[in-house]
């Protein structure tokens, strides 16, 4: 066994993935967060999500790069949810109707996967733009079914300048790849901080939207 | 030619540590009906260093020296031409995997026990696993200036904490409370 780098390497990290999966799950369920049924689903799941793209890798080499994106974002994309959406939700922070997001949801996720396999043969770096931005506009009615409709997070007013900062940081980074010609390098670091302003602004209406709420159920 | 093998090597389940800690973070904010916004955006920072660092090897640099390791379509992994058994257990398995599993395990267990020890005594759970997480994920070049991402770090976190509980430190006006 040991004679093969490659397999000795995976069952090392699978044990590990095993381990934090059944750790995590193990203290969610401890400290009241889920069922020890959704718990053990967590562990199955979470452990799926990492074998997954290793099997493909493994056992389907003469597979491209990209069906193994597509097919490991599919499976990941629960992850996003639960990290996020979820916390909020079960925290008491928003409220919200299921169906119809997973519904908007399961749409940016197709449009997302498809958009990447079109542009599959695309010359790198620029398949990492468009798919992704496609895949970013594509989850506003998401956004905004959270934000907006269920929960009064953002005013229409507020949610509009939110969207035009979220295009005009794609269009600065056309802008930087095809008529500055920088490095990728540059535009991805660059992405990160051109981020800050949305992640900050999302967290502040968030919070101020949950104390007012708290404010107003304790008069 | 390692960097074909590079999507294979990491660790999966470490997102419920996030998740979990998250949403202790919420949790404890919503309980004592303060703000989570300073805690929460200093763990969505990212690394815009790094960012450039991996992209600029993978995108400008590799290429130069003939290797594209997002242009594959019939890469085939035939271990005998690569890797080294001992060079895979030194690199991977006896530093980066090992002291991560030592480090992050410490640090979710001090985490646990001073989220249950507020949630015992009243006290807010927020600040302490904020940072915890925080100095286990910190951007260049904070890290640079602050190496404590490994379990050290975490040991001057539950010091402080025990330390905060006693009465030996405080903070803000009143003391933080």
């Amino acid at each position: 066994m040991f004679s093969d780098p490659v397999l000795t390497g995976l069952i090392v990290f699978s044990i590990i993935t095993l381990y934090w999966s059944i750790l995590g799950a193990y203290v969610l369920f401890k400290s009241g967060v889920i069922s020890s049924k959704f718990a053990a689903i967590l562990v199955a799941y979470s452990f799926l999500a990492w074998l997954t793209s290793r099997i493909m890798y493994m056992n389907f080499p003469e597979v491209p790069p990209h069906p193994i994106l597509i097919i490991s974002g599919l499976v990941e994309s629960p992850i996003s949810i639960l990290t996020t959406v979820y916390i909020y939700y079960k925290t008491r922070i928003i409220r919200l109707k299921w169906i119809p997001y997973i519904a908007l949801y399961s749409l940016f996720l197709v449009a997302n996967r498809i958009s990447l396999y079109l542009c599959r043969n695309l010359p790198v770096p620029e398949i990492l733009l468009l798919p992704r931005v496609l895949s970013e506009w594509a989850s506003l009615p998401a956004w905004f079914f959270i934000y907006v409709k269920s929960n009064r997070i953002f005013s229409i007013k507020q949610a509009s300048i939110v969207i035009c900062y979220q295009a005009l940081v794609w269009f600065s980074l056309i802008f930087m790849l095809y008529y500055l010609a920088l490095p990728y390098s540059q535009i991805s670091a660059l992405e990160v901080v051109m981020n800050y302003p949305i992640t900050l602004l999302t967290l502040i209406f968030i919070d101020r939207y949950r104390l007012s709420r708290l404010e107003h159920a304790s008069q | 030619m390692y960097v074909e093998y590079e999507p294979l090597w990491t660790v999966g389940g470490m997102w419920l540590i996030t998740f979990i800690s998250m949403y202790w973070i919420w949790e404890d904010s919503q309980i004592h009906k303060k703000r989570a916004w300073p805690w929460v955006f200093i763990l969505m920072l990212g690394d815009p260093f790094s960012t450039y660092v991996s992209n600029h090897y993978r995108y400008e640099y590799l290429p130069s020296k003939g290797i594209y390791p997002y242009l594959v379509p019939f890469f085939r992994y035939d271990t005998s031409h690569f890797l080294e058994p001992v060079w895979v257990l030194d690199t991977f398995f006896f530093w980066s995997v090992l002291f991560s599993l030592i480090d992050n395990t410490v640090a979710f267990f001090i985490i646990y026990w001073i989220y249950n020890d507020c949630k015992k005594s009243g006290g807010r759970a927020t600040p302490w696993i904020s940072i915890s997480r925080f100095i286990q994920v910190m951007p260049f070049p904070i890290n640079y200036f602050f190496p404590l991402s490994g379990y050290t770090g975490q040991i001057f976190i539950l010091m402080g904490y025990i330390l905060y509980k006693l009465g030996y430190l405080r903070w803000g006006r009143h003391g933080g409370r």
